[in-house]
C-alpha cells in the first residue's frame, strides 16, 4: 500500500463509492490524517463525489437525432436566401428599380412601399432612420435601397456612412457593384461611385467584413480597405489623418493643420488662413460632431493659444505663434 | 479546436464541435432551466446561431469556454424571463436565500460537474452513473455492463480523476462547501 504523498484514485473511488471494506476504509482515513494535504486531496474527492450525485438529472441526447434537427434548420435557414452571397444581378435589380423613379425631384427622392426604402440624394447629403434604427448618410450623387424584413440588406451606388443598430439574428449587409460589407454593428462608410475606379471602406467604430472577388478583409475601428475595380485587388490601406463621416463628422488624428485647414475649407465652404507656416506644422488630434465651423476653429484656437479672427463672413484667419 | 475553419465554412469541423460538446452542453443547460427538452432547445439555438454568424464572430478564449459561457448566459436568460427563482438543495437555499449570486454559483459548479461527467467516454459515464446515481456495487455493475469488476476499478478511478482535474479551480471552494455541508447535516 503506497503510503506517500498520494493514494491511487481507484482506491478512493472505493472509499467515496461504498465498495472499500472496513480494512480499506481505515487505511485511507489513516492517509488522510498524515497530514494537511492528504486530507485536502480526500475532501476534493469527496467534493466532486458529492456535486457528481447532486443537480438535476441528466437526460441521455441522441446525438444523430439532434446533428440531424440542427442541420435540417441550418438547410432550411439558406435556402431561405437568409445566408446571401454577393450577387451583382440583386443589387442592379434594386437599383435599376430606384433609376425608374428618377427625373420628377429635385434633391430628395423616396419611394417606401411596405419592405424596401429608396433613396437618392442629389444635391445634398440626405439622413434618414431605417426600419431597424439604424442611421444613414447618404451622399450627393448616390442611390441606396433597403429592404429590412428578414435581414438587413442595403444596396448602394455611391457613398453613405452608416451608423449600424446591433442586432446579432439580422446581419446588416451593404451591397455595391463588387464589394459587399457585411456588418454586426457599427460605423462605416461606402463609397462605390460608378465613375470612380476605386471602392473604399471606412471603419468608424465597430467591425466589418468587406468582401469582394472572393476576396475578404476585416476591419475594425480606424480600418480602412480599398477595392481596385479595374485591378481587381482589395487591399487594407492606412487611415488618413483627417477622416470625415457623412458631411459633419470629422475626425483628425495627429492631422497637420495645414491638411485640416484644407479640409474644413473644403467641408463648409468657407476660407481658412494659417498666419504663418509655423502654425501649419502644429497637429491636430480631435474629433467634432455636427458642430458649426467657428465652433470648430474656436477650439482648435484655443488648444494652441491662437489668435482666431473673422476678417469677412466665411473667412477666417488663425494667427500665433505655432505650438 | 481552432474556431478559424468554422468562420471560414468548414462544415465537418462544425459537425465535430457539435457532437464533442453537444452532450456536455445538455447536462450543463438542463442544471439552470430543469427540463431536459428545454436544454436542448437551448444548446440547439446557440450552435444554430454560431453557424449563422460565424463570419462576424470573433472567439477570443477556447472554444470550449465559449460555448459555455454562451449556453449559460442562455440559461440565466431563460430562467429569468420564466421568473424560477428555485434551488437545488433546501439546505444550501436557506443559507443563501439572501445571496442571490451564491445561489448561482451553486448551480454553475453542479452544471460543471455534470458537463464533466457528460463529457466522460462512453463506458466511463455509464460506469460512474450507475454508481453514483443508482448505488450499485461494483460487481452489479460489471455484471450490467459485461465487463470485468477490474474494468469498473479503473474506470471509477479515472472517472474520478478526470472530473478532479477538470474542476480543479473550483476545489478550494468545493472543499469549503462540503465542510460547510457536512458541518451543518
Amino acid at each position: 500500500m503506497n503510503e506517500g504523498s498520494h493514494i491511487d484514485s481507484d482506491r478512493l473511488a472505493r472509499y467515496l463509492s461504498g465498495e472499500a471494506d472496513a480494512v480499506e476504509r481505515d487505511a485511507v482515513e489513516r492517509w488522510a490524517a498524515q497530514g494537511p494535504e492528504n486530507n485536502q486531496e480526500l475532501e476534493r474527492m469527496r467534493a466532486v463525489w458529492d456535486l457528481g450525485g447532486s443537480g438535476t438529472p441528466v437526460p441521455d441526447v441522441d446525438l444523430d437525432a439532434a446533428w440531424s434537427r440542427l442541420s435540417d434548420r441550418i438547410a432550411q435557414a439558406e435556402g431561405n436566401g437568409r445566408v446571401v452571397p454577393l450577387r451583382r444581378s440583386n443589387a442592379l435589380r434594386w437599383l435599376a428599380a430606384a433609376a425608374v423613379f428618377t427625373g420628377l425631384f429635385f434633391g430628395v427622392r423616396y419611394l417606401f412601399n411596405t419592405e424596401t426604402l429608396e433613396l437618392m440624394a442629389t444635391t445634398e447629403h440626405i439622413r434618414t432612420t431605417l426600419a431597424d434604427s439604424s442611421s444613414v448618410i447618404l451622399s450627393p450623387g448616390s442611390r441606396l435601397s433597403a429592404r429590412m424584413k428578414n435581414d438587413r440588406h442595403i444596396a448602394l451606388s455611391g457613398e453613405a456612412y452608416f451608423e449600424v443598430k446591433r442586432d446579432t439574428a439580422r446581419p446588416f449587409v451593404v451591397e455595391t457593384e463588387d464589394v459587399t460589407v457585411t456588418v454586426l454593428g457599427t460605423g462605416f462608410e461606402v463609397s462605390a461611385y460608378d465613375t470612380s475606379k476605386s471602392v473604399l471602406v471606412r471603419v468608424r467604430h465597430g467591425r466589418v467584413r468587406v468582401v469582394a472577388d472572393g476576396d475578404s478583409v476585416v476591419l475594425v475601428a480606424g480600418g480602412f480597405a480599398r477595392y481596385n475595380r479595374t485591378a481587381h485587388i482589395l487591399e487594407r490601406l492606412a487611415a488618413p489623418p483627417v477622416e470625415v463621416w457623412g458631411d459633419r463628422i470629422i475626425q483628425f488624428e495627429h492631422a497637420p493643420m495645414a491638411e485640416v485647414a484644407e479640409q474644413l475649407q473644403r467641408i463648409f465652404q468657407v476660407r481658412v488662413v494659417l498666419g504663418n507656416t509655423a502654425i501649419a506644422n502644429c497637429q491636430l488630434t480631435a474629433s467634432f460632431e455636427d458642430e458649426p465651423i467657428d465652433y470648430i476653429l474656436r477650439v482648435i484656437a484655443d488648444t494652441y493659444g491662437l489668435r482666431l479672427t473673422e476678417q469677412a463672413p466665411g473667412h477666417y484667419v488663425l494667427d500665433g505663434d505655432g505650438c | 479546436m481552432e474556431f478559424a475553419p468554422i468562420a471560414s465554412g468548414d462544415r465537418t469541423a462544425f459537425e465535430q464541435l457539435f457532437r464533442t460538446h453537444y452532450g456536455p452542453l445538455c447536462a450543463f443547460a438542463v442544471q439552470y432551466v430543469k427540463d431536459g427538452d428545454q436544454a436542448e432547445d437551448l444548446v440547439q439555438d446557440l450552435f444554430f446561431r454560431l453557424w449563422q454568424d460565424r463570419e462576424r464572430t470573433s472567439v477570443t478564449t477556447s472554444l470550449k469556454a465559449y460555448l459555455f459561457t454562451a449556453v449559460r448566459n442562455r440559461c440565466l436568460n431563460a430562467v429569468k424571463s420564466q421568473g424560477r427563482v428555485r434551488s437545488l438543495n433546501e439546505e444550501v437555499d436557506d443559507r443563501m436565500e439572501d445571496d442571490e449570486r451564491g445561489e448561482d454559483e451553486h448551480t454553475a459548479r453542479i452544471a460543471r460537474v455534470q458537463a464533466a461527467i457528460a463529457a466522460l467516454p462512453a463506458e466511463r459515464r455509464k460506469v460512474f452513473r450507475l454508481s453514483r446515481y443508482e448505488g450499485l456495487k461494483y460487481l452489479e455493475i460489471a455484471e450490467r455492463l459485461g465487463i470485468s469488476v477490474k474494468t469498473v476499478e479503473n474506470q471509477m478511478g479515472k472517472a474520478l480523476k478526470t472530473l478532479r482535474e477538470e474542476l480543479a479551480d473550483l476545489l478550494p471552494v468545493l472543499a469549503w462547501l462540503v465542510w460547510l455541508l457536512d458541518g451543518r447535516g
